[in-house]
């Protein structure tokens, strides 16, 4: 149960911090959303995005083809929570 | 871009000497600003801040010391390159495009044969006009053929609205006011090479001894290519054109060629291609060399590998150095369109 709830907070943490640095400007990311359709992240917002999870909590440097992964914010998550060690 | 505002100063608050002002005038001192015929000042100093990330008092520093600027004061209006240029040499290590350069390289830092595997990418490309009073009489829209085959790849797929598009062997040309939208598929392939020719090498050596560094500008001054380099500056174009012209000089065929740097950021790019005494004709990019500097560790293999190899990460096309990537035409009149691209590594790619 610790495991899960540490993985959910991560989750929330990450989304939180999507929605906020959304190009078309501060609002709620949901881990359905396209990245770049829904929330108008384009490549430049999506860099800057990746330097940010770097240091927010404490990555791995993200290499380019892990960003090419990213479509929804749930790859995200997903990304953070495997670069974090937090499990799948 | 917006979060980090820890490193801004309270608008108005004006200290003594900010932290780090040292690095930005040092910066500044050796920046080569673009000169007047050239510059368009059009962005401001909330952009300003927002790309440099050192605080109001810092750049209330950088104009004091001289950072060329329009504008009433507060509301200072600043030529993009000279932004992008200064950051770069700032050293600050928050700017926008120093963190941005440093992602865009990190495949620098990987081993050798990832830069020579068979990689597939997806593109998309959008061009749009750019006059503010909306598209002009007829509307001609250009986009640059990519030419993966010049390195050994290949285009898997090519898709064009409007669907009845010209495909040319340099170009692919639209009619009419809904612009041009090119998506496709395509593989890339790296090679290794060596430069044989001992003329070749010196040239080449001779050009890097030089100790230039890279910088942005408009593609325009970067074709004025001995007045650039005379102020130890190195775009891609001049560069590659000032290094044909030495080839050539030494009774070497060489042509100068463009492209885009395949990755997260659409990065137009410029080299030069010269035959070697094996008959090979080989590229040379000494800007890869000098943008390797920006990436955290890149392989000490890199630079040599610069010299006369190619990489997956290039996408050619059949145009020479001082060629625009895109072009719009309305109105009687010439723009550069505004474009949107996407590029993303194919599903299951690499490839063998």
């Amino acid at each position: 149960m610790e495991t899960t709830e540490t993985t959910e907070d991560l989750g929330r943490r990450v989304r939180d911090l999507i929605g906020r640095m959304s190009p078309l400007g501060e609002r709620t990311a949901e881990s359905h959303h396209d990245v770049m359709n829904d929330l108008g992240y384009d490549s430049v917002a999506i860099v800057e995005l990746a330097l940010v999870l770097e240091t927010e909590f404490e990555l791995q440097p993200i290499d380019d083809e892990q960003a090419f992964d990213v479509v929804t914010v749930g790859d995200v998550e997903q990304l953070v929570r495997r670069l974090s060690g937090a499990g799948a | 871009m917006r979060l980090d505002t820890s490193r801004t100063a309270v608008p108005g608050a004006k200290a003594a000497v900010p932290a780090g002002t040292g690095g930005w005038l040092g910066a500044l001192a050796r920046l080569f600003t673009i000169p007047a015929e050239y510059r368009e000042e059009i962005v401001s100093r909330e952009g300003a801040l927002e790309m440099l990330r050192c605080g109001d008092g810092v750049l209330d520093a950088l104009i004091a010391a001289g950072l060329p600027c329009g504008g009433p004061a507060g509301a200072e209006l600043f030529d993009r390159y000279d932004l992008f240029n200064l950051s770069l040499a700032s050293g600050s290590g928050a700017s926008v495009p120093e963190r941005s350069i440093e992602f865009a390289l990190r495949w620098m830092n990987g081993e050798p044969d990832s830069w020579f595997q068979p990689l597939e990418w997806r593109f998309s490309v959008e061009l749009e006009c750019p006059r503010p009073e909306g598209c002009g009489d007829d509307p001609v829209w250009r986009l640059a053929m990519p030419r993966p085959e010049e390195f050994g790849g290949e285009v898997l797929m090519l898709e064009t609205s409007p669907d009845d598009a010209e495909r040319g062997p340099d170009w692919i040309t639209a009619r009419g006011s809904t612009g041009l939208g090119v998506r496709g598929r395509l593989r890339t392939r790296g090679r290794p090479g060596t430069l044989r020719s001992p003329v070749i090498r010196r040239i080449v050596e001779d050009f890097m001894a030089a100790g230039r560094r890279w910088a942005r500008m408009p593609e325009a001054l970067q074709c004025e290519d001995e007045r650039v380099l005379a102020h130890g500056v190195a775009p891609c174009i001049s560069a590659s054109l000032h290094l044909e012209r030495l080839f050539r000089a030494a009774g070497f065929e060489s042509v100068t060629r463009r492209g885009w740097i395949l990755g997260m950021l659409d990065l137009a790019h410029a080299w030069v291609e010269v035959v070697d005494e094996d008959g090979v004709r080989k590229p040379i990019d000494p800007i890869f060399v000098l943008l390797s500097g920006y990436a955290r560790s890149p392989h000490p293999r890199f630079a040599e590998t610069c010299r006369g190899s190619r990489l997956n990460r290039l996408l050619p096309t059949g145009l020479p150095a001082g060629s625009l990537l895109a072009y719009h035409g309305c109105g009687g009149d010439e723009h550069v369109p505004t474009r949107r691209t996407v590029i993303r590594r194919a599903a299951g790619a690499p490839t063998s």
